[in-house]
């Protein structure tokens, strides 16, 4: 039925005229092209490859085949299509049909074909990566990637496309349909299914994550092998139902039979390893709700504490054995009969041990719980409990919905599997997360979500590793043999391990050792930052005083460790924590050879530092270029003393953490309160002491920014309705809002400074354990003579929010004596219907030049920043504030916290200041009673109000038209990068006018077809001087414009009494604010102003019109 | 090789009838087709080559059903159907190789032998490194029958062999199957070119509407149209009148006269005299007199 030799036969000459084909070759030509460029763009020394690219020895032919992956796909759609199709018209071939070959001999030889040339093709693709790979200096070489990846990216993809498009062609009997239907298939699995179903239907493998890790290998080998197979078998079986089904040749009637049988039974068994990865998907689901249910069930029963919990832990290839011997006892006023632990649902309790005499334990999912107890209350008891087994690692992050759970994480174009522990026989990390030791606090549940308990005990860890692995803990390490004992010298609220092939770096500093624990091969740093070692001790001491001035609190532990931790290893934020697992007790979990942070890339650091001090005219030694790169990498990744360039505040909302702070508050203190579980968080925020990114394109793309839009959240929603209900990352946003707010606003009812430094020694004397809310209210009452609970039902309950309003904002030169001084006031009323906090910041110094605008800085402190000042304006109350100044500020910036103000935050340029002689200096605040009038001779239209109309007659293009449809949000502000062609749309920012919200409308520039009016309500008759509220000149145009001369216009028209004016305003030389047009005549019968969409830049803004009575 | 064909049938599914009922033995040497376009010739063929299925009927081929043992019989026939398009982009002798791997079991190195025999017997040992769909119509029909012998078939099936090809290409294509039947090869040609036929077969079927007209041989043929061939010379007024009652096989205009041959039962004309039958008029005869198809 099946001959080999014709199947070769066919093959061999198929492949030649497919090789002959020209198609095939102008594909081969531009696959081998493109992916030429591609290595030369990105791997070779052409420029300095990035570091995160050349660092993982899998990547470099994992990249290739996966970016080649969609387009081979289309190929094999083509030509296989086309390769069966042939035989449609009759006695195309048929003289080899009568030769005596079988149908099944016909299909494989073709399908032989087509495997043959792609799978060379596929072979000069890694041969051209590891030609690049051999080739640069720089990379690391992985000789089983170049057969690993090819096996398990391109040939399945291959055979099952292949497959599919030979069935369909040879059903469907029409090359062009199939042709559509097939890629129709590819591009909903890559639209619609991208991501989803953990990648199952991801044929091509091109979002599969199959990223090698070089310390702990594959993150799931099984799931991996298993899809790819099923597209492999999937693709046989389908070869197999072709002959079936093909009718060029009649077969006797038994072959065609066995042909089908075995198809089926093929596709029958494919269909098994579906629904194994099914089950495989859908196991860790169902455990986690399960588990979260049963959180549910134990959340109120009352529980002992455990004061010390003594483990010890063999490590077994995949398997721990290990035991817990806990001193625990019952803090509660009950006598317990029934007390429960928490463990990794894989591990097996093999025995538990009471005050000496075994027990019986009844073990659900993570529970372990012990019945018919009698332990009184404050009665100690001795537990030991044995237990062995694996680690089922998607217990952990309970918290975490199945959505975001289940979302991709990007590592450039690829997907990365998430980790969340390791229990291999050559690596192994384990933290707290997956409850790898016992422990009594209960996770996530939904009907309580408050619940999560704290305690310290003290830890003592024993670890047996095997094959000469390092063991990683807290504490300093006694080494015997293979064992490793661990006694940290506080309590702690969790301990963690990392087991594997790790080389150690330490240096003290200050009586702190600082160790440095990277894999083998991952020395990377020592090359680049070789001379370092003599004022290492120098650096590290300017870096740690600078955090701990910055943060007021002292380091709390004898030692700091930085592991290296595989790059699959992720995390979560959470809603009660203000830290992630990447950071420890004593420890900071740092990627892999510095995944794709940039301050690891230490290469391109040095360079883009050479280049920074050339433009600087700086001359710097080697040793200062390191130790400025050094910095940077510490400054901006572990201390966050410089903040990010830039920010998309919203967008991901799982972007890793390393900063060190929760060594300072999490794992040294912690407020434990039963009814506000938020509160321990907040005060973790409200402490911590970090830099933000200098800017945040958030209004950028959604129109208001990521804090507005919570703002107007919050305004909706309460904030346990937010907690149950909105998607996290506006939660974890809303939360740390309300805790800056709450704070704030006790901190200005009893002086910041005095509540700052009250916390600060609260957490100082509390170190190494937990205090409860209500020994610290009372703290405060003795202290400030206040009660903090009503402010804080208050913060967390209400709603209802202020709205400031910047009545007046003077500035002054003064002259004091022969000393220069800045006074700066602002009126500011609250219009809102709550009261509210208001931080205002000034700024001095060069703002960065325009070119240097765009380049990545290295280890460069941030702009000048006079301390920030708080003040409470209370609903309905106008304040003057007054700030008295010794440099000259350029910005001053008004954060409102929580409000109902767009933007929140508002910075404006101080601009020219107007000189004065003597006189009083105003510094502090006062109420203001006295309300001004309104000025009737003063009228401003601005583009929020219903004076304000605009005019489009342009149809938006089909495509626009198509995408706004699809918008399911319904949007009022629009982002400066969703610039509207054929609309006047609202956009929003500090330049603008308004009084609570300052927007402007704009749109693209156009040929004056698109119209915006104001039209006042002219209650005098007279002389107007008319004003247009600018943004400044060039109006937001990219800064690099401003450099040429050239004048740019905006076409206004004026309808007023005496008929209508053409004004061509030039607006290159406009002041941000109110800038002079004209003076015209309007009477009662009233007028307009309208601003057409004429100009040469790019993007026309309609803002705010004001008329002057003469 | 020795075929018996019993009750053969083939309906095609949109329900037409190409072959009805046929019984038909064939022996070794040159056996001929014949019958109009649309008798059922290519139908026939195919389903003698087992690239297709019979309705009904059972075809033993030495005794073998060809429904039963397709592989075996596939390796004793070769066949060259009426029209096919090579592939685009082989070269001839690589689709002579093609053919002779599938064909046979000869290693390579015998199979080259063989390949360049085949390709110098039909004359195209210098194209040899052209590609195939680049030869001539002459070329590509001989390079089909190269393929077609490639297996040493016992049984050679060829639909239309001539059908466009110029004299010259037409008369050495007969002395190629004219040698080959000379060996123990079953040689069934199908063909509506009567002088196809009648110069090489020994035995000849005709097929109309997909039923045997006749079968037996090609002088068998001719006896039944002895005395009915008549030749004579006429003036135009003659022969318009002629032409519209009988069949006119050829004419020859001669010193402003016609030189006609025809078809009919009686003397059709005064001045007409007996001629010598041939194939071409049995061919006519039958179809006019026996089948009552109009022709002329």
């Amino acid at each position: 039925m099946i001959s080999l030799k014709n199947i070769l036969t066919i093959s061999r000459f198929e492949s030649k005229v497919l090789w002959r084909n020209w198609f095939f070759r102008i594909l081969a030509v531009a696959g081998i092209g493109f992916l030429t460029i591609f290595n030369i763009a990105v791997f070779s020394e052409a420029d300095v490859p990035r570091w995160a690219f050349l660092s993982n020895s899998w990547l470099m032919p994992y990249a290739s085949l996966t970016l080649i992956s969609i387009p081979q796909v289309a190929a094999v759609i083509f030509l296989a299509t086309g390769l069966i199709k042939k035989d449609k018209k009759v006695d195309t071939n048929e003289v080899f049909f009568v030769r005596p070959i079988t149908n099944l001999d016909y299909v494989f030889g073709k399908a032989l074909a087509l495997f043959k040339l792609f799978f060379l093709l596929n072979l000069v693709f890694v041969a051209l990566s590891l030609a690049f790979n051999l080739t640069s200096p720089y990379t690391t070489f992985q000789p089983w990637a170049y057969i690993i990846y090819p096996l398990l990216t391109s040939i399945p993809t291959i055979v099952f496309t292949a497959g599919i498009s030979f069935l369909l062609v040879t059903l469907i009997k029409n090359q062009p349909i199939s042709i559509v239907l097939l890629l129709g298939v590819a591009g909903v699995e890559l639209i619609y299914y991208f991501d989803e179903f953990s990648n199952i239907l991801d044929f091509m493998a091109f979002r599969l994550p199959m990223f090698i890790s070089d310390i702990s290998g594959f993150a799931d080998l099984e799931f991996a092998l298993l899809q790819r197979s099923f597209y492999l078998i999937t693709g046989i079986a389908l070869l197999f139902i072709t002959a079936f089904f093909i009718d060029r040749l009649p077969s006797h009637r038994s072959a065609r039979m066995v042909t089908g049988v075995l198809g089926l039974a093929i596709l029958v068994a494919s269909s098994f390893m579906m629904l194994r990865l099914y089950e495989m998907r859908q196991n860790p689901i169902e455990l986690r709700q399960n588990m979260v249910a049963l959180n549910g069930q134990w959340a109120e029963v009352p529980n002992i504490t455990i004061l010390s919990s003594a483990i010890e832990i063999e490590l077994i290839e995949d398997e721990i054995n290990a035991s817990s011997e806990m001193l625990v006892k019952n803090n509660t006023d009950e006598v317990l009969s029934r007390i429960y632990f928490t463990l990794n649902p894989g591990l097996k309790v093999e025995e538990v041990v009471l005050n000496g005499s075994t027990q019986k334990a009844h073990k659900n999912f993570h529970i372990v719980s012990l019945d018919e107890l009698n332990i009184a209350p404050n009665q100690e008891v001795k537990v030991l409990i044995k237990y062995h087994g694996d680690i089922l690692q998607s217990a952990a992050h309970l918290e975490v919905d199945q959505k975001r759970y289940e979302a991709a994480r990007d590592y450039f174009m690829f997907s990365m599997q998430k980790k969340y522990s390791f229990l291999q026989a050559d690596y192994t990390l384990l933290t707290k997360d997956v409850l790898w030791y016992p422990d009594t606090q209960i996770g996530y549940n939904r009907k309580s979500v408050t619940k999560d308990r704290l305690s310290f005990p003290e830890f003592q860890l024993k670890v047996t590793t095997s094959n000469g692995q390092m063991a990683i803990s807290q504490g300093e390490p006694v080494i015997n043999g293979n064992v490793y004992q661990f006694k940290p010298e506080y309590p702690l609220p969790q301990i963690s391990l990392a087991v594997g092939d790790y080389v150690k770096k330490e240096i003290t500093v200050d009586s702190v050792k600082y160790s440095l624990y990277h894999y083998r091969n991952s020395d990377f740093f020592v090359n680049q930052l070789d001379q370092l070692s003599d004022t290492l001790s120098y650096l590290i001491t300017d870096l740690a005083n600078e955090y701990e001035d910055a943060q007021n609190l002292s380091y709390p532990f004898k030692r700091l460790q930085f592991v290296e931790t595989p790059l699959q290893f992720a995390t979560y934020n959470k809603i009660y924590e203000s830290h992630q697992a990447y950071l420890q007790p004593e420890t900071v979990y740092w990627p892999e050879k510095g995944s794709d942070i940039r301050q690891f890339d230490l290469r391109m650091q040095l360079r883009d530092m050479n280049s920074q001090a050339k433009r600087q005219n700086q001359v710097l030694t080697e040793k200062q270029k390191q130790a400025n790169v050094f910095n940077d990498l510490i400054k901006k990744v572990f201390t966050k003393q410089i903040g990010a360039d830039y920010a998309f505040e919203g967008l991901r909302q799982d972007e890793p953490d390393y900063s060190i702070y929760p060594n300072y508050y999490a794992y040294n203190s912690g407020i434990v309160s039963k009814e506000w579980a938020l509160l321990n968080r907040s005060i973790a925020t409200y402490l911590q002491n970090e830099k933000q990114a200098k800017a945040d394109y958030s209004r950028n793309r959604n129109g208001i920014s990521f804090t507005e839009e919570c703002n107007n959240l919050m305004r909706e929603s309460s904030l346990n309705e937010i907690l149950s209900e909105a998607k996290f990352n506006k939660i974890q946003k809303s939360v740390s809002l309300k805790s800056q707010y709450l704070f704030t606003y006790i901190g200005q009812l009893i002086g910041e400074n005095n509540f700052k430094d009250f916390l600060y020694s609260w957490v100082n004397q509390h170190q190494h354990q937990l205090t409860s809310y209500e020994s610290l209210r009372k703290a405060i009452i003795t202290e400030f003579q206040m009660d903090i609970d009503p402010i804080i039902k208050k913060v967390y309950f209400e709603t209802s929010q202020p709205a400031f309003e910047i009545l007046s904002l003077q500035k002054y030169e003064v002259l004091d004596g022969d000393r220069k001084r800045y006074q700066v006031l602002a009126e500011i009323r609250n219009s809102g219907n709550n009261d509210g906090v208001i931080e205002v910041k000034f700024t001095s110094g060069a703002t960065a030049d325009d070119e240097d605008y765009y380049r990545n800085k290295v280890n460069v402190t941030e702009q000048n920043e006079i301390p920030a000042q708080l003040s409470v304006i209370k609903k309905g109350e106008t304040k003057l504030l007054g700030f008295v100044l010794d440099e000259k500020p350029d910005n001053i910036t008004f954060n409102t916290i929580i409000s109902r103000n767009i933007p929140s935050v508002i910075t404006l340029p101080v601009g020219t200041l107007s000189k004065r002689e003597g006189g009083e200096l105003f510094e502090g605040e006062r109420i203001i009673t006295t309300e001004k009038a309104p000025n009737i001779y003063e009228i401003i239209v601005d583009n929020e109000d219903s004076a304000f109309s605009s005019f489009s007659p342009i149809k938006p293009t089909y495509l626009k038209a198509y995408l706004d449809s699809r918008k399911t949000t319904n949007q009022k502000y629009y982002g400066s990068w969703d610039r509207p062609f054929s609309k006047w749309l609202p956009t929003t920012g500090s330049e603008f006018y308004g009084t609570v919200i300052r927007s402007a409308h704009f749109t693209r520039s156009g040929n004056g077809e698109k119209i915006a009016t104001w039209t006042p309500d002219i209650k005098e008759e007279g002389f107007y001087d008319l004003y247009t509220y600018m943004q400044g000149k060039n109006q937001n145009e990219f800064t690099g414009n401003n450099s040429s001369n050239k004048q740019h216009y905006y076409h206004f028209i004026i309808h007023h009494a005496d008929g209508e004016d053409n004004i061509t305003y030039n607006i290159s030389n406009a002041e941000p604010g109110w800038n002079f047009l004209g003076s015209y005549y309007f009477n009662q019968k009233g007028g307009s102003v309208s601003l057409t969409d004429e100009c040469e830049l790019r993007t026309v803004y309609a803002d705010a019109i004001k008329w002057v009575k003469q | 090789m020795n075929i018996e064909i019993t009750g053969l049938t083939k309906v095609y599914p949109n329900g037409h009838k190409a072959i009805n009922n046929v019984n038909l033995q064939i022996g070794s040497g040159m056996f001929g087709l014949l019958g109009p376009n649309g008798a059922g010739k290519s139908s026939f063929m195919r389903v003698l080559v087992t690239v297709q299925q019979a309705t009904s009927g059972t075809i033993l081929m030495d005794g073998l059903d060809i429904n039963e043992h397709r592989q075996r019989i596939r390796r004793m026939v070769g066949y060259l159907p009426q029209d096919f398009t090579f592939f685009s982009k082989l070269k001839t002798w690589e689709f002579l190789d093609y053919a002779a791997q599938l064909a046979t079991s000869l290693k390579k190195k015998d199979r080259t032998i063989k390949v360049n025999k085949l390709l110098d017997q039909v004359g195209l040992l210098d194209v040899r490194e052209r590609m195939a769909n680049k030869l001539s119509g002459g070329m590509k029909r001989r390079l089909g029958i190269a393929q077609a012998l490639i297996g040493d078939p016992k049984l050679l099936v060829i639909d239309e062999p001539t059908t466009g090809l110029d004299p010259e290409e037409r008369i050495r294509f007969r002395n190629i199957l004219s040698d080959l039947s000379q060996q123990d090869v079953t040689i069934i040609l199908s063909t509506h070119i009567v002088g196809d036929i009648s110069s090489t077969c020994h035995n000849m079927a005709m097929l109309n509407k997909g039923e045997v007209a006749f079968k037996g041989s090609p002088e068998g043929m001719i006896d039944q149209v002895r005395g009915h061939v008549w030749q004579a010379l006429l003036d135009d007024e003659e022969f318009n009148l002629i032409k519209t009652k009988y069949s006119v096989v050829s004419t020859i205009p001669t010193d402003g006269k016609w030189e006609v041959q025809l078809i009919a039962t009686e003397q059709p004309h005064p001045k007409a005299s007996h001629a010598n039958p041939n194939l071409e008029h049995a061919y006519v005869y039958f179809m006019e007199n026996e089948l009552g198809v109009s022709l002329v």
